[in-house]
């Protein structure tokens, strides 16, 4: 598997281990970047494992009434620390550091690589995608029934179906009716999108 | 016999597992009255018994599938444990030994009843 | 409940079925929450959950009604009683009625509605408004029948629901002025409103099989919290006239106030009946006791679409035969009965368009289930696995070519490539 970006990404960091890309929502592996003496790792294996932890994290953060869409997952085994973290809607980053790294340096660690991961990634920062395609990207994954439900919404609203399938290309006016009822339907206040 | 998940909308509610080859789901029924388990309605070509508890075993003596359905007011986090306590009993009657089985019924076990290895 | 269950009918070359003349069908609990849900988004909450409720007060006011005539309930209290006992011998959970001919409160507890709803969503979404209309419905209407009060003089408005995550689910009645009543849909004037008798492809076989279920059905009742937990869903003895005004009136408003959304109100219907066939059909064909009664699925597309059409009938859908069935091309059900056309012709005449929503989704849906589900490997019908099947592009659409309220004389529906 080709190191690709991911090996300039990690110099200057050295109680990294691994790091793993996972794209969502299929959990397929990105790219990955494994330590020479860890290569005997299933990287295909560890990243889809990985898109399913933060997904299930998401869905139990969910039953707590969470709905922030910032979430880190940070986990502590005898020998590594692993930190998941949903970087963009389309996919998750999972680093695996040496277990003794202190986890303030850890963490400071892991603002810079994911700031250099985030800039070779192909898809926009989520700040820059339309907001029409973030609330129908948001109902798909929260809503119940999510494969009728913007049907819902344009029954709800009025607008088109046609209109909703092309997110980002609604007028302000229609996005702002579609985030009123994406509200109403999930129950919230408001969306933290 | 293998205590394994069936379709169920709400988690952890249906169970299932298969009945000894040769098992008689009459003379498991009876056996299974002894533990409380009382007959209900049910379609042609099975048996469904339900507990005090509301708890259901279904027979279906003709492919010797029996169904395990926990009541569903038990409390998600105890259904399994549930399951597991309902097949047992069950696993008592196709071995006969539920308290109240007479002699005969042991010695149908030996004829009647082979567990899979 | 004897007494109550001697008063159930059918017309067996139909397969409908009639209490004390007023027409019942089985709903499963996920079929109940998505109509419901979508009279909501039509009309939004407050107008949805008014529909609701003077629908299933027409609805039941005709049921309550008849009974109290045919069981000799002349007095309130002996009235009040057999609401009661009804109300959780269908399956719609227990409610409890301190009322007056001014109003007064009714108290429920483990209503289909609320309950189902909690358990089904109640982790993933917040809701904002009241869950059981029906509840409230039939209340108004016991206490309308108790009392011998007009219709539509009494209106029930759910205060506190279990959906809410409130403690208990609470409803505050009160007298108000009297709506005329809706022409009543019975057995009497149904009758004549069905078309000739025919059969279809394997109809002994479904016959048999329906007759079988029927039979099951007829053992059937609320436990003792009113609700009926069968095949892995919650199973509802309602009435299709409360489906069937709810439908119309939203279909009506929507085509008045709306037109451009007059297809995704229909479509959202026809999604209802995939929802009732996959989760209702399916979790029978997977249960015990129906591999007791006729086997496990083989895997066979016409061994499903046969065994759907008996399920059908034996739910008092109607008539259900396949017609014609090509393998992976095509499905053509022929029905000479449904409950939908016979309510809207009743109710609002003919019309130019096909009005039966319910049976064209559950069309569609049967044959996705007979060629995308692998039966034979015992597949797990949960939420995930409908989407995976009915998301994204089904390569096949329905029409209905033939309807009652067109004045054909059958229904006709066409599964077909797209």
């Amino acid at each position: 598997m080709a190191q690709g970006f991911l090996e300039h990404a990690v110099v200057g960091v050295p109680s990294i281990r691994a790091v793993f890309i996972t794209a969502m929502p299929d959990c397929l592996l990105y790219e990955a970047w494994v330590r020479e003496e860890n290569s005997e790792w299933a990287v295909e294996d560890v990243a889809s494992y990985f898109g399913d932890l933060v997904r299930a994290n998401r869905h139990g953060l969910k039953a707590l009434g969470s709905w922030s869409s910032e979430m880190q997952t940070t986990i502590e085994s005898a020998d590594m620390l692993v930190v998941l973290k949903e970087i963009t809607s389309d996919f998750v980053c999972g680093c695996v550091f040496e277990r003794g790294a202190p986890l303030g340096m850890v963490r400071l660690h892991l603002k810079r690589l994911l700031e250099r991961i985030l800039a070779n990634l192909p898809s926009v920062h989520n700040e820059e995608r339309p907001r029409g395609v973030r609330i129908v990207e948001f109902l798909d994954r929260y809503a119940p029934d999510p494969h009728a439900v913007l049907l819902r919404v344009s029954l709800r609203t009025g607008i088109p179906i046609d209109a909703l399938k092309a997110a980002e290309s609604m007028t302000a006016d229609q996005i702002a009716l579609m985030e009123e009822s994406a509200c109403r339907l999930l129950g919230l206040k408001q969306l933290n999108i | 016999m293998e205590l394994t998940r069936d379709i169920a909308c709400f988690r952890s509610l249906t169970w299932r597992c298969d009945l000894p080859p040769g098992s008689d789901c009459d003379v498991l029924a009876q056996r299974l009255s002894r533990a409380g388990y009382q007959r209900a309605p049910s379609l042609p070509g099975s048996v469904v018994l339900r507990s005090a508890e509301g708890h259901e075993i279904v027979l279906v003596p003709r492919t010797l599938r029996a169904g395990i359905r926990v009541h569903y007011m038990t409390e998600e986090p105890a259904r399994r444990f549930t399951a597991e306590r309902v097949f047992v009993t069950l696993v008592k009657g196709v071995l006969g030994r539920i308290l109240g089985s007479g002699p005969g019924d042991q010695q149908g076990v030996a004829r009647s009843v082979r567990l899979p290895h | 409940m004897e007494r109550i269950n001697a008063l159930r009918s059918l017309i067996p070359s139909q397969d409908l079925t009639f209490l004390a003349g007023v027409p019942y069908v089985y709903h499963c609990h996920h079929y109940n929450l998505f109509h419901d849900q979508t009279i909501d988004d039509a009309l939004g909450e407050e107008l949805g959950t008014k529909v609701r409720t003077i629908a299933a007060r027409n609805a039941f006011r005709e049921l309550i009604a008849a009974l109290s005539t045919e069981l000799r309930a002349d007095t309130p209290v002996e009235r009040l009683q057999l609401a009661t006992d009804l109300f959780s011998w269908m399956g719609h959970g227990t409610l409890k009625l301190s009322v007056d001919e001014t109003g007064g409160r009714a108290d429920g507890a483990f209503l289909h509605y609320g309950y189902s709803w909690r358990e089904k969503y109640g982790a993933k979404v917040k809701r904002s408004h009241p869950a059981d209309a029906v509840a409230a419905g039939f209340a108004a209407a016991a206490t309308e029948v108790a009392f011998s009060l007009p219709s539509g003089s009494i209106e029930a408005t759910e205060e506190h629901c279990i959906a809410l995550r409130d403690a208990a689910c609470r409803f505050a009645l009160r007298r108000v002025n009297p709506t005329p009543a809706p022409r009543e849909v019975n057995r009497s004037v149904v009758e004549p409103l069905l078309g000739p008798v025919f059969g279809g492809m394997e109809e002994e076989k479904i016959t048999a099989i329906a007759d079988g279920l029927r039979g099951f059905l007829r053992g059937v009742a609320g436990d003792e919290r009113g609700l009926v937990q069968a095949f892995g869903v919650f199973v509802s003895m309602h009435l299709s006239n409360y489906y069937n005004e709810t439908v119309f009136e939203v279909i009506h408003h929507i085509e008045r106030e709306q037109p451009r959304s007059a297809d995704v109100a229909e479509a959202l219907f026809r999604e209802a009946g995939q929802v009732c066939v996959f989760h209702t059909f399916g979790n029978i064909l997977l249960s015990p006791e129906w591999e007791g009664m006729v086997g496990s699925p083989s895997g066979s597309p016409a061994e499903i679409l046969v065994n759907s059409c008996a399920i059908a009938r034996g739910l008092g859908f109607g008539h259900w035969t396949i017609h014609e069935y090509a393998p992976e091309r095509q499905f053509v059900l022929r029905t000479p009965s449904n409950y939908e056309a016979p309510f809207y012709l009743r109710r609002y005449g003919r019309s130019d368009k096909a009005r039966c929503c319910f049976l064209q989704g559950s069309a569609l849906a049967m044959m996705v289930l007979a060629h995308r589900v692998k039966w034979a490997e015992n597949p797990r019908l949960t939420q995930d696995f409908y989407i995976s099947l009915f998301r994204g592009r089904i390569p096949w659409r329905v029409r209905q070519p033939l309807c009652p309220t067109r004045g054909d004389s059958m229904t006709e529906i066409v599964v077909s490539p797209v």
